[in-house]
């Protein structure tokens, strides 16, 4: 697995490599957008953690060019910008992940695993996360080894926090991927379905697994706060 | 004369200006005609002695009186004379009255129609508030006495936007010089850890306090950062107040927990337009406030209600209260009822005036409706469908 951090702030982005490297990633590092760019163009990495404010050529313009020829690398970015319209901004031109500076190095990692974790074969089906599984073929749900009786959307939505756990999931992204984008106007219809699973887990679980970063997401795993 | 409208005082003014001339006029004229009367009136006595009929003209009224006739009118004469000045006198006086109460009136609506223009001015000026600061300016297109009063306004308004912009802006870029420093403090500490998990107590104790205090920093900064940035978002999410509720009670089940307060959720289904995360934010602040600065034991209800177009949300507590001198301040940044309290709690004293903030842009009101020992209850009143057309 091979990753490329681009970061001007040098210390930073030495960290930033030392500690992907202990996790067991190979890491390339560039401090500028022109040679993050060369780099790009010549080696095949399978993430990039992409500083925004670059300089040369800015993180965003590089983010598109990478984009627009080439969709399966990676690109989580990291930004000290406007977190709002940066946000936005970088999920519109393609990125995978977005984290705001300062962060945990705990909470990149856990990021990091998130988006380079394997597609699952298929006789991995089993998802886990502390106490709770959930069966991907069977579609059953296991708390503390007790079965938990899911609703089919609240499977859904278990089943894709589970498969990017480490990593907060908005709102939109789950509309995306497990309403198949059919929903009401209503920004917030997902709601009610996220809420009565939380309860439902809680209850099996004697805790709450889903923790809301509100702005960001849902979020299964990870690092604590 | 302070509390008459300019209306009414330009009214009173003309009124009292045209009753003064009315009353000199008529005293002249009847000054004037009574002395015409009189000097007739002695003509006539006069005449009745003097020799009849002497010289009488070819086209005077010739009138033949006998004699008995003529000493009866002789006797009645200044009588008459007499009655018709007292008559001049009262309709000279009835005359004074109308004409003075029908130009009063007169006044009032000419005065009313010459005073648009101002009522005009100060219904534009009333539409300046915080909101619209950048917006706002007063039309210079007035009549002269107001253009440069317009005019002077309009650059006292630009002045204040440009410094409210500017604080805004400050801490905004304050806030983000702040996190890159902070990210490698933070990336550091991190690493150490990982690298070096067996130091001696003295170097964990040092920076278990150094992570702490970046975590409060970045936090602050976090916050900040989000307050210079909250007029850029959208608010025109269509929200479903109930499933909202009850999302942040769920999300602040664990802490309920963790303090031993019960969370009740009542009240009406009931949607409004705005912005999803920043109405979320509120909602958690004032539940999250509510629980931790209650009682153990104690409880929080949240409900919700429909009012002529407006949401109005009531957060309740049955914490120990906020003391009366504390209530007009607890919106202010960094304001604190108990500093060495909410410190302790983690705090960073920002959550009210961020929920105050937030409402403020959705053209909303927030403040505490009671607020005793048994208890604060902080209400939230948001239009369900705000006139501006944002973005």
């Amino acid at each position: 697995m091979r990753l490329l951090v681009v970061e001007d702030e040098k210390k930073l982005n030495e960290m930033v490599a030392r500690s992907l490297r202990k996790a067991g990633y190979e890491v390339d590092c560039c401090y500028d957008g022109n040679s993050a760019s060369e780099h790009i163009s010549a080696e095949k990495c399978d993430l990039i953690v992409l500083d925004l404010n670059l300089p040369g050529t800015d993180g965003m313009e590089l983010l598109r060019s990478l984009r627009s020829r080439d969709r399966n690398t990676k690109v989580l970015i990291l930004s000290a910008r406007s977190e709002v319209t940066d946000k936005v901004e970088g999920l519109d031109a393609g990125a995978n992940d977005y984290l705001a500076k300062p962060f945990h190095l705990d909470e990149l990692e856990a990021r990091v695993r998130s988006l380079v974790r394997r597609n699952f074969t298929q006789e991995d089906v089993l998802l886990t996360c502390g106490a709770l599984s959930f069966d991907m073929k069977s579609r059953e749900t296991l708390a503390d080894g007790q079965p938990v009786a899911l609703t089919r959307k609240e499977a859904g939505i278990l089943e894709y926090l589970l498969l990017h756990r480490g990593r907060p999931v908005s709102q939109e992204e789950l509309i995306e991927h497990v309403w198949d984008g059919s929903v009401d106007s209503f920004s917030n219809s997902i709601r009610v379905h996220i809420s009565s699973l939380r309860k439902k887990l809680r209850a099996g679980l004697g805790y709450d697994p889903v923790r809301n970063r509100i702005g960001e997401g849902y979020l299964i795993g990870g690092p604590e706060e | 004369m302070k509390e008459f409208s300019f209306q009414w005082r330009i009214t009173l003014l003309t009124a009292l200006l045209i009753a003064a001339s009315c009353i000199i006029l008529n005293l002249l004229l009847f000054h004037s005609g009574s002395y015409y009367l009189e000097s007739m009136g002695e003509y006539v006595v006069d005449f009745s002695d003097s020799s009849f009929l002497d010289d009488i003209g070819e086209d005077m009224v010739f009138v033949e009186l006998t004699q008995e006739q003529f000493d009866e009118f002789q006797s009645n004469f200044s009588q008459e004379l007499n009655d018709t000045k007292t008559g001049f006198w009262q309709r000279g006086w009835v005359l004074t009255t109308i004409v003075t109460a029908l130009s009063g009136v007169i006044a009032y609506f000419v005065s009313g129609r010459s005073l648009r223009p101002l009522r005009k001015f100060s219904a534009q000026a009333e539409q300046v508030r915080m909101e619209n600061l950048t917006e706002a300016r007063l039309d210079e297109d007035t009549i002269p006495e107001f253009r440069a009063l317009s005019r002077s306004i309009n650059q006292m308004l630009e002045r204040l936007s440009k410094a409210f912009e500017a604080q805004r802006q400050f801490t905004g870029n304050a806030a983000h010089e702040l996190r890159t420093p902070l990210a490698l403090m933070q990336a550091r500490l991190d690493l150490h850890e990982k690298e070096c998990p067996t130091s001696s107590p003295e170097t964990a104790d040092t920076i278990a306090l150094l992570r702490e205090q970046t975590e409060h920093l970045s936090h602050l900064v976090k916050i900040l950062l989000n307050m210079s940035e909250l007029e850029t978002i959208a608010r025109t999410d269509r929200i479903e107040l109930s499933p909202m509720i009850e999302e942040v009670l769920t999300d602040l089940t664990p802490l309920a927990e963790k303090n031993s307060v019960t969370l009740k959720q009542t009240g009406e289904a009931l949607d409004l337009t705005g912005s999803d995360v920043l109405l979320y934010r509120v909602l958690f602040n004032l539940v999250e406030n509510a629980i931790k600065y209650n009682r153990t034991g104690g409880s929080v209800t949240i409900s919700a209600q429909e009012e002529d177009g407006y949401a109005v949300i009531r957060v309740c507590d049955t914490g120990p209260g906020i003391p009366e001198k504390h209530m007009e301040n607890i919106f202010q940044p960094f304001y604190r009822v108990d500093k060495s309290r909410s410190r302790a709690l983690g705090g960073v004293g920002l959550g009210l005036s961020l929920v105050w903030e937030i409402v403020r842009l959705h053209e909303g009101t927030v403040c505490i409706e009671e607020s005793s020992e048994a208890g604060t209850t902080i209400v939230v009143t948001l239009p369900q469908n705000p006139q501006e057309d944002q973005f």
